[in-house]
């Protein structure tokens, strides 16, 4: 069977292997038959509650068998899924609700009561909750789904969205990127493919789905029809219990989970006989940390990748040169193509030269939901490539990438002022709206501080309305309840009197920064 | 040098909007804290108790619930 929708990931695996394991939910495992069940249960109560070709669903649940099947019955229905990450605050649940209209919502008892107290907008007609449900309109319990049928299939293509996946941008709030059956197909096709995935193997998934880098673990699994060990809890002792109890094959995270990975086994010295490979995107590892990696993982393939949410991933670095060419990114994937465009925008840079990636192919995304400025500045034709492609549209990254003299690629610096903290992408302006709610602060500057462990921490200069003390309790209460845990700032500074301006009498942020990057919390009159 | 339930339960839900915590709640394995949290509840526990904890310590027995925790540092003292 060939795979040209999302729900043929699921459906291609009937014929061959409809009795093996597909997914394995805290010590309960799953056959690709029996997912494929639940499936039809859930997509025919969706259809019934009306649910219809285009629709969006929200699925706000702890990583469990639930969100997975959650995700197929909206593909099976044509409609499009939107995993929220659980760690987001109901805020921002009702914020992604808002922004692409959500119809239908899946999510769990605890947070069930947090929205409840919430105005729930009038199209979000129906709320499925994962255990007990209220007795309130619109929301109904998972376990109480009566058998149903489902009309036959629905006619959708490849071009058809299949998902939306939230991402901060640096500036504003998040925004929804749209991916279509075939920008995810083709991603895991091309994942599949440098990794050499078959159906023996079995991938430990810790990363989010909501997070492009996580829904991959997924995707590439099914679509060799091999299978995946969910594992929601991020300690090291867990992870490397459940690698070795499920003869895990491979283990995809990022920066600061490879720290705290590296630093137990240097500990424990494990042994992990069933790895085969392991992969790092969403930042950079310290070096001393990649040699260690060699020590603790030996004889096992080592893949440091680099992309983003809006064109999935764009490069990789080949295990065998892990060791020659260590912290590089690498090179282009299968079937995406990048170049790095000079200065000026008008050059393809050469060896020795940097400049900012731009990534074309199949695996550009649609764009953000509802944002068409938004989306053709990020996606849009350029006058360095109009002589190759002409006038296809390429993502640009705002990353800034250095060839060296073998044409491999080695990550810089951000364009713009986004914060990466423990790979979640955080918007500065972001940040500073929200603070800004509170009532006695008048002007707000947040950035990112270069740390270890996390990647980047989240510090926020603010000024007060008649210079009064700032209240840090208060404030850190307000970000709490606005943001999720890794966007809360770990530093807050005060600005006594008012910000520099520049000549257009905006803040001049780069002057503030530098006055706090770096520094110990000082006061500073101005 | 020494670590309360109080100091805990206060610490937690500083950081994270908690309804009703208390110290048989489980907090890593029902996705109620994440790894972030996790870094600065030990960060906050060395801190006030003067116990190191090792990555080895760091497990779901050790830490999924305050009682648990207090548990630990009782045991880590000895």
């Amino acid at each position: 069977m060939f795979t040209i929708v999302f729900h043929d990931l699921l459906e291609k695996n009937l014929n061959e292997r409809k009795d093996q394991v597909a997914i394995i939910d805290r010590y309960k495992s799953y056959t690709y038959d029996e997912i494929y069940l639940k499936v039809e249960k859930l997509a025919s109560w969706m259809y019934k509650r009306g649910v219809r070709k285009g629709d969006r669903v929200g699925i706000y649940l702890y990583k469990s068998i639930e969100e997975i099947v959650a995700m197929f019955a909206a593909s099976r229905i044509g409609a499009v899924f939107v995993n929220i990450n659980y760690q987001w605050t109901v805020k921002q649940f009702d914020y992604v609700v808002s922004d692409c209209q959500i119809k239908f919502a899946v999510i769990d008892e605890r947070r069930c009561k947090e929205i409840l107290e919430t105005n729930i907008p009038e199209y979000l007609q129906t709320i499925l909750v994962k255990g007990k449900a209220p007795k309130e309109d619109r929301f109904f319990s998972w376990e109480s789904l009566p058998p149903l049928l489902l009309p036959e299939k629905f006619a959708c293509i490849d071009l058809d969205l299949a998902a939306i996946l939230y991402t901060s941008g640096s500036t504003g709030r998040p925004k929804g990127v749209m991916l279509s059956s075939l920008n995810i197909i083709q991603g895991a096709r091309s994942v599949a493919k440098y990794l050499n995935n078959n159906s023996t193997d079995r991938v430990i998934s810790v990363l989010p789905f909501s997070f492009d880098y996580g829904l991959s673990q997924l995707t590439t699994m099914f679509l060799v029809g091999g299978s995946v060990l969910l594992q929601p809890i991020q300690m090291p002792s867990e992870i490397i219990r459940s690698i070795k109890e499920y003869n895990v094959t491979g283990f995809a995270s990022v920066p600061p989970t490879w720290i705290s990975i590296v630093r137990y086994l240097q500990e424990t010295k494990a042994n992990l006989p069933s790895l085969r490979y392991i992969t790092n995107s969403g930042g950079k590892i310290p070096k001393n940390i990649l040699k260690a990696m060699q020590n603790v993982f030996p004889e096992v393939a080592i893949y440091l990748m680099y992309g983003l949410t809006e064109s999935f991933r764009s490069t990789y670095l080949p295990p065998e040169m892990f060791e020659k060419k260590m912290g590089s990114i690498g090179r282009s994937i299968p079937n995406a193509e990048t170049f790095i465009i000079n200065n000026n925008g008008d050059g393809i840079c050469g060896p020795g030269e940097e400049g900012e990636l731009v990534h074309r192919g199949v695996l550009v995304s649609k764009g953000y939901w509802g944002k068409e400025d938004a989306t053709n500045e990020k996606i849009k034709v350029c006058p360095a490539l109009k002589k190759i492609i002409g006038d296809e549209k390429v993502v640009y990254s705002g990353d800034i990438i250095k060839i060296d003299e073998d044409g491999y690629y080695w990550f810089v610096s951000r364009i713009d002022s986004l914060i990466k903290c423990t790979g979640f992408r955080i918007s500065p302006q972001e940040v500073e709206e929200i603070v800004l709610m509170l009532e006695n602060i008048l002007e707000a500057v947040a950035f990112g501080e270069e740390d270890e462990a996390f990647g980047q921490i989240v510090h926020v200069v603010l000024s007060t309305i008649d210079d009064t003390d700032l209240d840090k309790e208060k404030i850190l209460k307000h970000c709490k309840k606005n943001m999720p845990h890794y966007m809360i700032p770990k530093v807050i500074h005060q600005f006594n009197g008012k910000m520099p301006k520049t000549a257009s009498g905006k803040i001049d942020v780069p002057m503030v920064v530098s006055m706090f990057k770096g520094k110990r919390q000082i006061e500073i009159n101005y | 040098m020494n670590i309360k339930k109080e100091d805990l339960i206060e610490f937690i839900k500083d950081k994270v909007d908690f309804d009703d915590l208390d110290e048989k709640t489980l907090l890593f394995s029902e996705g109620n804290l994440d790894s972030v949290s996790q870094l600065d509840l030990i960060a906050f526990i060395e801190d006030k108790t003067g116990v190191q904890v090792e990555q080895l310590d760091v497990t779901l027995e050790n830490f999924d619930s305050i009682e648990r925790i207090l548990i630990f540092i009782t045991k880590k003292k000895v």
